[in-house]
């Protein structure tokens, strides 16, 4: 998360931002200490603002190499603290084999989405607003759908 | 655990973004979110067989032991990048060491076990299905299942050895025992001088006695020893059972109603036991072991419970017992019990009263504010007066202060002989004046009232 800040702080200021950069240093700041003093719920209040931010960014048109490389730290952040809390936190025999294949799906998982975000930005597609709206209809859809599936009994 | 919902919710936001602004940056940056999730789905586990085994080491214990448990998870599947095997604990019983949760890889054919110790109370505990969670690596996609039988066990009270336990009932039973039967016989203990019969053996002859006749020979005649029909109360009403951290005043009964069941069944007696709170728990008469077990069986389920009906213990059902048969209340007794205890007295019913002390319960959990060692005063003088009004009517009440040990607080009120036919017999020469503020008989309290000794 301190990287994600520090990344979009630099971003901030490419766009001749220093109020928002500060904003963003005072944020991962504050995502450390909270990390220290245990404080419930930073990293997820710390994801928000990253995305925030960025999103302030992409509206004055920070270089998007930086807010993706932030977006991804700050997911890497969020889920390793997850992780961290969740049961692997309590007594496992094998800890260090899950948390390895654990981190390495992680990376890989961010390492594929910013390499497929810099190729899409790299290659450019013309779409008319309808096949926009419907291609972006369609990925909502089949995100919604997914995540029902992501949930779901045993089969036996 | 990782729940993809916000993951999604992130993703969403951006491509919502992106077609709101027409700006392709936005989209793009939903991409990281997305892999995520997609790896986690493509991983996901497809088909999830496992088989688990739990074994206790007893299935049956007395409250204090230790129990040890250990639960097996086979995966006779495909391999599983993540599994998270929760074993849910029966409440009351603490885990002493091992862990009952764990979260592995498994390979196909491979296995995981979890030990784990426990400290029994007690009860009748029972184990539900095994929770596991089976996810992919990066923990998005999640099967749940259960797995396993229940498993049961049963923990007994702690039973504390009392050494003889001197009880005079009326009617005892034709057997041979420990009870003293105020009738001339066989026996030990002399018991009254009587002319001599043809027949009886010569060693017997009072020789003193039949100096003082010419013509009469006098014999020594002893006591007969029988056994005893006897009936255990178990008061187990809420408003009378009071509970401080761990300790319980219910626990405290069913520990003194347990030990004094073993010490009358070892005595030959017939005993028999009812648990007295939200219904009635009637075991029937018995003698020996089977019936030790019975009754701790019952002290097992014994719990804390409310009946409008059983308010008082005016419905003791007294007809269960025999008539003139030793009745032992174990009761933290509240002020309303003496009228109906003295009526069940005057039945005929010789009773004693084992009370653990609520009143030293409560007190070792106050302050030790002026305010708080005035209440404790009070309530200390109450209980005094219940008492005394108690052993006014010929009942022997042996008091017991819970957070001493049982057998040295109670041995001695029970040892000593106690015909329960009034005052001078009934236990209440040990009604010293109590110390109001620390309990004792002998101390230097000043102020204390009534003045200590």
């Amino acid at each position: 998360m301190g990287i994600a800040a520090f990344t979009l702080a630099l971003s901030l200021l490419a766009s001749s931002k220093p109020p928002l950069a500060l904003a963003a240093i005072i944020l991962g700041s504050l995502w450390f200490a909270g990390l220290f003093r245990g404080w419930p719920g930073v990293t997820e209040i710390g994801l928000f603002l990253v995305v925030a931010l960025t999103v302030v960014g992409i509206l004055l048109y920070g270089p998007l190499f930086l807010h993706l490389f932030a977006v991804a730290c700050a997911l890497a952040a969020w889920v390793l603290d997850r992780y961290a809390r969740g049961p692997a936190r309590r007594a496992v025999p094998e800890e260090h084999r899950v948390e390895r294949a654990h981190l390495v799906r992680l990376l890989t998982a961010l390492g594929v989405g910013m390499a497929l975000g810099l190729l899409s930005w790299l290659v450019r597609v013309s779409l008319s607003f309808l096949w926009a709206l419907a291609l972006g209809s369609i990925a909502v859809y089949g995100l919604y759908r997914s995540s029902i599936l992501w949930q779901r009994e045993p089969d036996e | 655990m990782i729940r993809p919902t916000p993951v999604a919710a992130y993703a969403f936001v951006f491509l919502l973004l992106g077609l709101a602004l027409l700006r392709r940056e936005s989209p793009i940056l939903s991409f990281p979110f997305l892999t995520y999730l997609a790896l986690g789905y493509l991983r996901a586990p497809r088909r999830v067989q496992l088989r688990g085994t739990r074994t206790l080491d007893a299935h049956q214990s007395t409250e204090g032991d230790t129990l040890q448990v250990t639960l097996s998870v086979v995966n006779a599947g495909p391999a599983l990048e993540g599994l998270h095997v929760r074993e849910s604990i029966p409440v009351p019983l603490q885990r002493r060491s091992g862990s009952s949760e764990a979260w592995v890889r498994l390979a196909s054919g491979e296995d995981v076990q979890l030990r784990y110790t426990l400290r029994v109370s007690r009860g009748f505990h029972r184990w539900g299905p095994v929770r596991l969670i089976a996810t992919d690596a990066l923990g998005i996609s999640a099967i749940r299942l259960s797995l396993g039988r229940l498993s049961e066990i049963v923990v007994f009270p702690e039973v504390q050895r009392l050494k003889a336990i001197r009880i005079r009932p009326r009617a005892t039973r034709m057997y041979s025992g420990m009870v003293p039967t105020r009738r001339g016989g066989p026996g030990v203990e002399f018991f009254d001088v009587g002319a001599i019969l043809p027949g009886d053996p010569l060693h017997r002859v009072n020789w003193r006695a039949s100096s003082r006749h010419l013509d009469l020979l006098f014999m020594n005649e002893f006591e007969q020893e029988r056994v005893a029909d006897i009936g255990i109360v178990v008061d187990a009403r809420n408003r009378s059972n009071a509970v401080s951290q761990e300790l319980t005043m219910l626990n405290a009964s069913v520990r003194a109603a347990a030990s004094l069941a073993s010490a009358f069944l070892q005595d030959g007696n017939r005993v028999a036991m009812l648990v007295y709170g939200g219904h009635l728990d009637w075991t029937y008469p018995g003698y020996g072991k089977t019936q030790q077990q019975r009754i701790l069986t019952a002290l097992a389920r014994c719990r804390a419970g409310e009946s409008e009906y059983f308010d008082q213990l005016d419905q003791i059902p007294s007809r269960l017992f025999p008539p003139h048969s030793q009745i032992v209340l174990v009761s933290p007794l509240l002020k309303e019990d003496v009228g109906p205890l003295v009526r069940l007295r005057a039945r005929g019913y010789p009773l004693l009263v084992i009370t653990p002390d609520p009143v030293s319960l409560e007190a070792s959990v106050f302050g030790r504010t002026t305010d708080d060692l005035l209440a404790v005063r009070i309530a200390r003088t109450e209980r005094s007066l219940l008492i005394r009004s108690l052993r006014r009517a010929g009942i022997r009440c042996t008091e017991w202060d819970v957070t001493q040990p049982l057998v040295p607080s109670i041995q001695p009120g029970l040892s000593r002989p106690g015909h329960g036919f009034g005052p001078s017999g009934s236990g209440y020469e040990h009604a010293q004046p109590r110390c109001l503020s620390c309990g004792g008989h002998r101390c230097l309290h000043v102020g204390a009232l009534p003045p200590c000794i």
